[in-house]
């Protein structure tokens, strides 16, 4: 019988070295990660139309709570923007957590080289600062955990 | 995970409790389970409910809670509201000295984040069986506090 998965056992993280550390975006809230390809179309007089489809670059979009106090595991708004600013190539990875009989990655998991491609600070007159995270592959995606 | 109840409200008392006075007496803070038993008090300031709401986020918890003080004074002629806007007066220097900063301090591994002033509610007055009048005044402080 199929398990859902809470949300909060999502994990974004980012690497810059490769993979060898990982860092938490924190304090996540929630994030939104879209596949998509464009297509194409070739109209002919007789084979019917024909489509051609070229994967496009993996966005992954978050917000989350500007966290100070980083532990060595961590990267928040300021992490980001000195990414974002340096054009700096990093590895991204997005996989659920276990949960259950559900083991880890087997729902969802996600991994690329990208860049930071946008980001928000938002100090509202209330609340908690918080942020907007974007990031966007380039190159080949990785669905193998 | 820790339960903030009691570490929120005793930041409360540590930092009101013996500071506020009036016409040269110590008002008392007393928490809501001992409002039945007062009756040497005429002016008082009840803590009252505190209630808990979550941030949702994944990576550590955020609780907001709202904290009520109920300020309560007795009184022998009518009407006079003075009374419980001194001593709202008196608390809200005490807890905020400067805009946007507060002067409480929470016991570890609470970390208090921020408090704010979100509402003040007057109850009606009313006459009380030995003939007093009661009024009150409620305070509404926002708290946002992790761990």
């Amino acid at each position: 019988m199929s398990t859902p998965l809470s949300a909060t056992l999502i994990q974004d993280r980012i690497s810059l070295d490769a993979g060898v550390t990982w860092l938490l975006i924190v304090c996540a809230q929630n994030s939104t990660l879209t596949n998509s390809a464009s297509t194409t179309e070739e109209k002919t007089r007789t084979c019917g139309t024909i489509t051609a489809v070229s994967i496009d670059a993996v966005k992954v979009s978050g917000t989350g709570i500007s966290a100070g106090d980083l532990i060595a595991s961590e990267a928040s708004y300021l992490t980001l923007q000195g990414l974002l600013h340096a054009k700096t190539v990093i590895k991204f990875e997005r996989k659920n957590l276990v949960s259950g009989t559900v083991a880890e990655s087997e729902v969802e998991y996600t991994a690329f080289d990208g860049r930071v491609t946008s980001l928000t600070s938002n100090a509202g007159e209330d609340g908690s600062l918080s942020f907007d995270w974007e990031i966007t592959s380039t190159g080949v995606i990785d669905l193998t955990p | 995970m820790n339960d903030i109840g009691q570490k929120l409200r005793k930041s409360y008392f540590q930092a009101l409790n013996g500071n506020i006075t009036y016409e040269g007496g110590v008002i008392p803070i007393v928490d809501e389970k001992l409002d039945a038993n007062i009756t040497t008090h005429d002016i008082y300031v009840l803590m009252q409910e505190q209630n808990e709401t979550e941030v949702p986020n994944r990576t550590i918890p955020i609780t907001d809670c709202d904290m009520n003080m109920r300020i309560v004074a007795r009184l022998s002629d009518s009407g006079n509201k003075e009374v419980v806007e001194n001593i709202s007066n008196q608390i809200l220097n005490l807890l905020f000295p400067v805009y946007n900063r507060n002067a409480l301090t929470i016991d570890s591994p609470l970390i208090l984040l921020y408090a704010k002033k979100t509402g003040a509610e007057y109850l009606p007055l009313i006459k009380g069986q030995d003939g007093n009048f009661i009024s009150s005044k409620t305070l509404t402080i926002k708290n946002r506090i992790t761990q």
